[in-house]
């Protein structure tokens, strides 16, 4: 029994492309408009297909200059005609935003991760009570559409500071209605809203929050107070961990004498295939334990969800599909 | 047995009942019987000096549990409210059963059981309830198609009974 | 009974046993990856449409007629429900395009089935376009069982699904029950490490990365519908099978799942698609590979695994006649 390489969908935007890492996309940016310090894009593929559908709440992943920022998607999110993402410019920042106000352009293409779902709605609550705090309301704005096309009870309230623009308030105010949507200016007031409304919500609501660090705690701080369990409570934090590509290593077989390089990006296994040394694999993701390969010398980084903590400070095998290498050199019993 | 008890649907209770959860802002306690309102009377006491809301409420347990009254408080329950119950399994499944219909999640309940229960078991060939005192592994006849069933380690909190199906359909007819 | 071209059966059933003995592994990997068997192909598509489409479906339409209990909906799974439809009716175009198709015009979909004289123009969120329930219109038009997921709170609650021809097991008593409570009376899995694993894998599934794996046990017949419901109709004929040792070949099937374990974007939840196919003994022999490897494993498996599995009356009495077979063969140079 032999099993064939996965056959890509041929209409899909996913198809191998000179995408830089594996399963990115190249979007055009179609539109662009600009309010205040945000900067709201609008990106299409280049075949002008529907893009990946995704969970309310994702963000993708975008190269912007040479650095990599996650921005939450805020538009509709089945089988969209475009993904959109507003920017606000942080002129003290790593230079992404900087480089999205300032440099990019209608017409230009950009790489970017498929969406990435870490802040999902919850289903079963009875009410979702969504709490924005400036460029925060990003996500926010996709919760919203889900709730409208589910049929689901939700409410917002958006802060924002005195001086401040306040991000997409007219969509908003449109998604939302009047009895769905308050605006609160300044920490007493968010704060005051906020006591008012998180003490008089059914059992079965849900708390999601996204905006400033020190917003989301102080929210936080409020629900806890007013009894609500830390598993209603749900909060947005971009983590670019899990797509960290790696630093390149190099791999000594120690039983056929063979070295090779594992770049950044790519997988031990697949350097390994590459260089056509047979190993036993199965889910490609660190789960199943087949592609466990004995180590003879070096440190892993394990990455994997196989091994025990005890097989994983022993630091003698590791899953080669996901794990690397925490020293420059690892020797592997192939 | 390769079946691991550790990890199959039957719940499993702590000897020692719960304390109260400081962090709730009001409370609904349910109890039945002798025991249970031992350990009710403990928790209400804790939730006075707490100044908390509280509803309580105590059922005798000589016939089934009355939940219309709790129907009616976890409907208007606001988040912040912890439902706490301690009486014997059949009564402490309907509560959690009740409560989570309403939209609480674990982390806002606490149970105590108390001994000597009638289990709730589900014939799923007939689709129908029968209650006996029982254990898993014993048989009981079925109250809907008179079928003996054994009752299986295989507990749906949604049902708030046992699973039970017939033991002998493949025993030889003679 | 044989609606079916024996070789057509043969040359798409996907053999279950990678090795001569048999355990239970989180043996999951990547979908949409054909596999070669000795005698034909299966697995290039999440959906599988074969020539026992009209039958299987006018079966389970029987099955839910007498038993509604069946198909169960928890009311804040709709939207899985509308995801899995999409889902699977694009796959089922996609794997059929001569005869099936899913086309999206503006806010509307519509789904053309030539197979079943079926089309219709629906609206995502909205039944009356559809006619049905979402769940059940998509158990319309595919052969797969399907059980939908919801996460949160850390688990995974079994909180809809259609499943009319289960292999001992009932989804009405099981509905509302999270992934490792469904597995709690199965043996060695927790364990082994197996469940909890899995359990680990699941809840990090992302959308638009498919994976499958294999399950397997043994009927009586050609008995799609082997759910506890009617245990007492179909339980007997595992003693009863022995009563004519001349019929238990064409009898005994083995009787494998394939399950593909998808995410569906839109709402979040996890979709398991549970298909299943039937051999009896006497094709299977036909295959010299396979009259061997299944002998084998049969003879191998532990105990507790043959009873879990229903094999208990059988288990020998299917390996001596493998062995039979592979005698006879043997003797004639076949």
């Amino acid at each position: 029994m032999t099993v064939a390489p996965a056959q890509p969908l041929a209409s899909s935007p996913l198809a191998p492309s000179a995408a830089v890492r594996e399963g990115w996309l190249i979007l055009r940016v179609a539109g662009v408009s600009t309010a205040g310090r945000v900067r709201t894009l609008r990106l299409v593929s280049l075949t002008g297909d529907t893009l990946p559908s995704f969970t309310p709440g994702s963000h993708i992943v975008v190269e912007a200059g040479g650095r990599t920022n996650a921005y939450s998607l805020t538009g509709d999110f089945l089988e969209p005609i475009a993904y959109e993402i507003s920017v606000l410019r942080i002129p003290d920042g790593n230079g992404g935003s900087r480089w999205i106000h300032d440099d990019l352009d209608v017409g230009q293409e950009l790489s970017v991760s498929p969406p990435r779902s870490a802040f999902p709605p919850v289903a079963s609550a009875q009410h979702h009570v969504l709490v924005a705090g400036g460029i925060g309301i990003t996500p926010i704005l996709s919760h919203i559409r889900a709730a409208r096309l589910y049929h689901r009870s939700f409410e917002v309230i958006y802060a924002h500071r005195h001086d401040a623009e306040v991000p997409r308030l007219r969509e908003l105010r449109a998604l939302c209605g009047p009895d769905r949507l308050e605006l609160a200016q300044g920490r007493a007031q968010v704060t005051a809203r906020l006591r008012k409304r998180l003490a008089e919500q059914p059992l079965g609501s849900v708390l999601l929050i996204c905006g400033p660090g020190p917003m989301m705690e102080a929210t936080e701080t409020i629900a806890t107070e007013l009894g609500w369990p830390s598993q209603r409570i749900h909060t947005e934090r971009f983590s670019t961990e899990a797509l960290d590509p790696g630093s390149p290593f190099t791999v000594k077989l120690a039983r056929s004498g063979r070295q090779l390089l594992v770049p950044s990006g790519v997988s031990l296994l697949e350097a390994l295939e590459a260089a056509e040394v047979p190993v036993p694999n199965l889910c490609r993701r660190g789960v199943c334990g087949e592609c466990r390969v004995a180590v003879k010398a070096g440190r892993p980084e394990h990455r994997d969800l196989f091994l025990s903590d005890e097989e994983r400070t022993a630091n003698d095998s590791l899953m080669c599909c996901v794990s690397r290498a925490h020293d420059a050199v690892l020797e592997l019993e192939l | 047995m390769t079946v691991s008890p550790d990890h199959t649907s039957v719940p499993r209770w702590p000897d020692e009942p719960p304390d109260v959860d400081p962090t709730g802002s009001s409370y609904l306690v349910v109890s039945t019987g002798e025991a249970g309102r031992a350990v009710a009377s403990r928790w209400t006491a804790a939730i006075a000096s707490l100044a908390k809301p509280l509803w309580a409420h105590h059922d005798s347990g000589e016939s089934p549990l009355a939940l219309d009254g709790l129907s009616r408080e976890l409907a208007a329950a606001r988040v912040g409210t912890r439902v706490m119950v301690a009486a014997p399994e059949r009564d402490v499944l309907d509560v959690l059963r009740l409560a989570r219909a309403a939209g609480a999640v674990d982390a806002e309940l606490r149970a105590h059981v108390t001994p000597a229960s009638d289990l709730r078991v589900y014939c799923p060939h007939c689709r129908t309830d029968t209650h006996a005192r029982l254990s898993v592994g014993d048989t009981v006849a079925c109250e809907g198609c008179h079928r003996t069933l054994i009752v299986y380690h295989h507990v749906s909190r949604l049902h708030g009974a046992y699973l039970g199906y017939m033991v002998d359909a493949e025993e030889p007819t003679t | 009974m044989n609606r079916v071209a024996a070789s057509d059966r043969l040359s798409r059933f996907p053999f279950p046993y990678p090795q001569d003995h048999y355990r239970y592994s989180t043996n999951v990997e990547p979908a949409r990856r054909p596999v070669i068997t000795e005698v034909g192909e299966w697995g290039r598509w999440t959906i599988d449409v074969d020539d026992e489409y009209e039958a299987e479906l006018r079966e389970r339409e029987e099955i839910l007629v007498a038993d509604p209990s069946r198909c169960v909906v928890l009311a804040h799974m709709r939207a899985a429900c509308w995801d899995s439809l999409l889902e699977c009716l694009g796959e089922a175009a996609r794997a059929n395009p001569a005869t099936m198709s899913l086309t999206r015009e503006g806010n509307s979909y519509v789904w053309s089935n030539a197979r079943l004289g079926e089309e219709r123009r629906f609206v995502i969120g909205d039944e009356d376009t559809l006619g049905a329930e979402p769940l059940a219109y998509t158990g319309s038009q595919v052969q797969e069982d399907i059980v939908l997921l919801d996460q949160r709170e850390g688990q995974l609650w079994a909180d809809a699904g259609l499943v009319t021809f289960a292999a001992d097991w009932s989804l009405r008593f099981d509905v509302g029950m999270t992934f490792l409570e469904l597995h709690g009376p199965v043996p060695r899995v927790h364990v082994e490490g197996v469940i909890p694993r899995a359990h680990r894998f699941l809840l990090r599934l992302e959308a638009h990365h498919p994976y499958r794996r294999t399950n397997w046990t043994m009927s009586v017949d050609r008995r799609l519908d082997q759910s506890t419901e009617t245990y007492p109709e179909w339980g007997p004929d595992r003693l009863g099978v022995l009563e004519n040792p001349e019929l238990l070949p064409d009898r005994l099937q083995l009787r494998v799942e394939v399950q593909h374990l998808i995410r569906l974007p839109g709402s979040g939840a996890i979709m398991f698609l549970i298909r299943t196919s039937m051999v009896p003994l006497r094709e299977l022999a036909t295959v010299p590979a396979w009259r061997t490897r299944m002998a084998a494993v049969l003879r191998e498996l532990p105990q507790d695994m043959v009873d879990y599995k229903g094999l208990t009356h059988f288990r020998d009495p299917a390996a001596a006649w493998l062995e039979s077979a592979q005698a006879a063969a043997i003797a004639t140079g076949a």
